[in-house]
């Protein structure tokens, strides 16, 4: 078989976090920070503006002129000023004779063709870095990359919103089952841990119980509009149905038990290369190797993988034999497959290379 | 004079190396891997360097030096190639907004020039639409276009009317954030064209087309679509990823993959004088070209797809029109699950019997989709149909790919079937304007792969029952005959380059190109002669039960293989699950809390004034 470069999907304890934040596609922004900057995690790396309503204005038609140009003698204002309602846009200077008002607050976005256009005021974000780190590369007007060391889960899925909190491990306490009292459950301001796929039952639990964050193996697409409305940021590690989260991600959330980490749950775009992920700092003990993903990353016998799909998905399991040829699978397909041993009942099976992601 | 042909698509990289061989072009290397747009890697130039790799490893050339740069022109040592050509069909499509005097007129055209290129079209605007300059100004500026296309008025009209709309955009276009102001493409009447310069002056770059609509009798979309093709380059070389770096490898930019199915069906059109039809369902876009000596059709779809766009699929098919072509009971959770997952993981192969029957579910509706769209009916005929993208090729079994191709359209007639696995289609339209003696010798070649000939009855045919009937006469070989009954598919043996005399009755109430007996000369393939006696429109079942019988039995007579029956159990029908939160209005409680944490993160103290930002 040829080389073959595997889907990568890390779940590490201890990695080189490359991170991207960036503003939302529609915003308009400035960086605040700058190449090589070291920034923590509740630092603002850029602050953008979602545009607001344009409002126009018909100045040279209320003031009756026939030549747009000459309503420039009557501007009382400028581009980008701030107005407020009902304030003065235009008219003499000398205060006599008709006035324009404004009609609601914003800015002074373009004055042209005889109109005044005012927007309204706009939806400002602010960009936490989210991770202590360096800043490794400025996108102008849109974000940075951050590189840090830490574990990291990357999942592929998320509602949109984000968080930093503790994490809470479910156990054997159902999440919609925990009780809650006036100070809140264990699970108030915290990001949960749920390795079951997710019910209407456990989102709106974890609404009541007002979590931070909620990390979960999976959950039907019919919920995709419910989980979008929550109010906590969500994270799908195995995707849309009923897997169950596999061992090794469920391990490490365990072993982050009690820890601050940032859930970034990005929604993810269909032409986006940005994922989902939940990230900590944390320090390399001596001695302790540091890993790092890598570009060229080849498929090699001996690899833990996690299948993904069919009646093995979200499976672990290791790489046995690459065939140089593609294998015949159940369904009919002959496609380039990998011989993994799964854990459990499932034992050898050919997987299609295409199945296949290496987490660690 | 070696070309070197380099296809990004949104899953796979191809990379094709055509060359002359005894002074005729030839396609003589490819070569494929995954498009390196998303993690780790996040530069589609890491997918080249691979691909490029492997091309060498096939050819014994090397393309790229030790650092990566790509060779060329062609030296001694025969490394590099003297033409490199760099296409995309893969990345976010254009967004598009139009702008046109009225919707059935130059509007249309608009879309009909559109319908060339990888575009999201996101807004319409034109005089009859009944939003004021304000809705206009809003309309434009919050969709975030990268182009604002502007056509309407005939050369010689009026031109008060199309004065108004440029007013809205070019104040909508001034109040976008100067780094990310679209282009404005002007493909309106003539008179107004040194007008709109100089109205853009300043605020957004502009490119003049051609009046799309010159007159009332008249279009003229080939000048806009030229410009559509400048304005797909100015943005992949815009895009990260690595885009920037392609665009400089070739004198003509990145070029969209789909220019190749309009040039290369045309051409195939005007050599055989019949109907050439091309599909090509990819990851994030579905393709559908068809071209006959006089007339031409063709149509992108960047909405939709098997991989990045399946859930968009979905949305426009409709569960209803998967749920046809399965052979078992499923839930709409199961199809939108399963689509859903598509969309978050690409690349993904079915991995048993029932994800392998909604994917190619989601691909029959999706190619049914676009033929319905394009007028094409439920059953076309053509001289050849060419078949491009992973999910048809990528089967493993030539055989079963053929089935998927004459399903997917529900082709009739006898049709030769061509694959093209390695993006060739793509090739050969990118440099058809610069060698289009390349592109004529490679497919004189055979530079696609022959997957053979079908022979499709139209019409009802009996089930179970003789519906035709086929002589086969081969120099130097007996007559051989064979009877095939409806509903059914038989496979010939008849390798590639082999041509054959058909003798072709049927039987029952069925025809073939319209005829109950004709005679052809026929080509084999990997596959050879596939005698479809199924019946146009094709009809896969008008139950779960009829189509557990039918799908797996086609399956297995066209690939030889046994036939997987469907278990029994998979055909009890299912509950839907119903979810309380369905229909929910979104207020009261849920609302109070989105509205409590839905709130912009606190601000912190930053050295940056708003109003920075707000004068951009």
């Amino acid at each position: 078989m040829s080389v073959y470069y595997p889907e990568q999907r890390p779940a590490l304890k201890l990695s080189v976090i490359q991170r991207e934040v960036m503003l939302p596609e529609d915003a308009s922004g400035i960086v605040a920070v700058q190449t090589d900057q070291r920034v923590d995690i509740r630092d603002v790396i850029a602050r953008g503006l979602v545009p607001g309503e344009f409002v126009v204005v018909e100045a040279a038609h209320y003031f009756g002129l026939k030549d747009p140009d000459d309503l420039t003698a009557l501007m009382l204002v400028n581009i980008d000023d701030e107005v407020d309602e009902l304030k003065p846009l235009a008219g003499l200077k000398s205060g006599r004779g008709k006035r324009l008002m404004s009609p609601t607050a914003g800015r002074v976005a373009a004055i042209a063709d005889g109109l005044i256009v005012i927007e309204k005021l706009n939806q400002v974000i602010d960009l936490e870095a989210g991770v202590r780190g360096t800043v490794k590369e400025v996108r102008l007007g849109r974000g940075v990359v951050i590189e840090a060391n830490g574990s990291r889960v990357q999942g592929v899925w998320g509602n949109g919103r984000h968080a930093i909190a503790a994490v809470i491990n479910e156990g054997a306490n159902p999440l919609e089952k925990t009780s809650s009292d006036v100070l809140g459950s264990r699970f108030s301001s915290a990001i949960a841990v749920v390795r079951r796929p997710l019910t209407e039952e456990i989102l709106d639990a974890a609404a009541a119980q007002n979590v931070a964050g909620l990390i979960a193996p999976s959950m039907s697409v019919d919920l995709l509009d419910w989980a979008l409305f929550q109010p906590y940021a969500l994270m799908l590690v195995e995707g849309f149905g009923q897997m169950r989260l596999n061992r090794a991600v469920a391990q490490l959330l365990q072993d982050l038990e009690g820890m601050q980490i940032t859930l970034d749950a990005v929604q993810p775009q269909v032409w986006s290369a940005r994922r989902p992920e939940a990230v900590m700092n944390v320090q390399a003990r001596a001695g302790e190797s540091i890993a790092r993903s890598s570009i060229n990353l080849t498929l090699r016998v001996g690899m833990s993988v996690r299948a993904v799909g069919g009646a093995y998905g979200g499976m672990l399991g290791n790489v046995v034999n690459l065939p140089n040829d593609p294998i015949l699978l159940d369904n009919g397909l002959r496609v380039p497959c990998a011989l993994v041993e799964l854990g459990g009942d499932a034992g050898k099976l050919y997987v299609p290379l295409a199945n296949l992601e290496v987490i660690g | 004079m070696s070309i070197l042909a380099v296809d990004f698509g949104s899953v796979h990289t191809r990379a094709v190396l055509i060359d002359q061989v005894n002074g005729v072009f030839q396609l003589v290397g490819f070569a494929r891997t995954r498009t390196t747009d998303g993690f780790p890697a996040q530069n589609v130039t890491v997918g080249m360097a691979r691909a490029l790799n492997l091309l060498s490893e096939a050819t014994g050339r090397s393309f790229a030096t030790p650092d990566g740069r790509v060779i060329s022109p062609e030296q001694a040592d025969r490394s590099g190639a003297d033409t490199v050509v760099v296409t995309a069909s893969g990345g976010r499509p254009l967004r598009a907004v139009v702008l046109g005097a009225m919707p059935d007129l130059s509007l249309a055209a608009a879309l009909r020039a559109l319908s060339n290129t990888y575009v999201e079209l996101v807004q319409t605007v034109h005089l009859a639409d009944g939003r004021t300059l304000e809705q206009r100004l809003n309309t434009i500026a919050h969709a975030n276009p990268d182009i604002v296309f502007i056509v309407g008025g005939t050369d010689g009209g009026a031109t008060r009317p199309l004065e108004g709309l440029i007013q809205a955009a070019r104040l909508a276009v001034s109040l976008m954030d100067k780094r990310r102001r679209p282009l404005v493409i002007y493909a309106g009447n003539a008179a107004l064209s040194q007008s709109v310069i100089t109205q853009f002056e300043g605020v957004a770059e502009v490119l003049i087309a051609a009046n799309i609509r010159p007159d009332l009798k008249r279009e003229d979309i080939e000048s806009a679509r030229s410009m559509l093709a400048q304005a797909f380059n100015h943005y992949a070389s815009q895009r990260a990823y690595g885009f920037s770096e392609l665009a400089t490898l070739s004198p003509s930019g990145v070029m969209p993959s789909a220019r190749g199915y309009v040039t290369i069906t045309q051409y195939l059109a005007q050599v055989t004088k019949r109907r050439v039809i091309a599909l090509d369902v990819g990851s994030g876009a579905v393709t559908l070209a068809s071209a006959s000596p006089k007339h031409s059709q063709f149509a992108i779809r960047a909405d939709l797809g098997l991989g990045h766009n399946a859930q968009s699929l979905l949305s426009a098919v409709g569960v209803d029109a998967v749920r046809g072509w399965l052979p078992f009971e499923a839930t709409r959770s199961e199809i939108r699950n399963y689509a859903a997952n598509k969309t978050l993981r690409p690349a993904h192969i079915p991995a048993d019997l029932r994800e392998l029957y909604i994917e190619h579910a989601l691909l029959r509706s999706a190619a049914n989709h676009m033929a319905r769209e394009a007028g094409l009916g439920g059953a076309p005929e053509a001289e050849t149909l060419i078949l491009g993208g992973a999910a048809i090729n990528d089967t493993g079994s030539a055989g079963y790919s053929a089935l998927l191709g004459i399903d997917a359209l529900g082709m009739a007639g006898v049709v030769r079937l061509l694959a093209d696995p390695y993006g060739l289609t793509a090739a050969l339209g990118a440099v058809a304007a610069s060698r289009a003696e390349a592109v004529v010798q490679v497919l004189d070649e055979g530079g696609y792969g022959v997957l053979g000939t079908a022979v499709c009855v139209s019409g009802r045919v009996r089930p179970d029952k003789p519906a035709l009937k086929v002589k086969l006469e081969q120099k130097g070989a007996p007559k051989r005959e064979w009877v095939v009954n409806g509903g059914h598919i038989t496979v010939v043996p008849l390798g590639i380059g082999e041509k054959a005399k058909l003798s072709i009755r049927v039987l029952g109430g069925g025809e073939v190109n319209g005829k109950r007996s004709l005679k052809v000369e026929v080509v084999g393939g990997t596959v050879g002669l596939i005698l479809d006696a199924r019946g146009r429109p094709l009809l896969a079942g008008l139950n779960t039960a009829q189509r557990a019988e039918l799908l797996p039995r086609w399956v297995a007579e066209v690939t030889g293989d046994e036939k997987r029956e469907i278990p029994a159990a998979w055909l009890t029908p299912l509950d839907e699950p119903v979810l309380m939160s369905e229909g929910t209005p979104r207020t009261g409680k849920a609302k109070r809390r989105a509205g409590k944490r839905g709130k912009p993160v606190a601000q912190a103290p930053v050295d940056v004034s708003l109003d920075d930002l707000r004068k951009g």
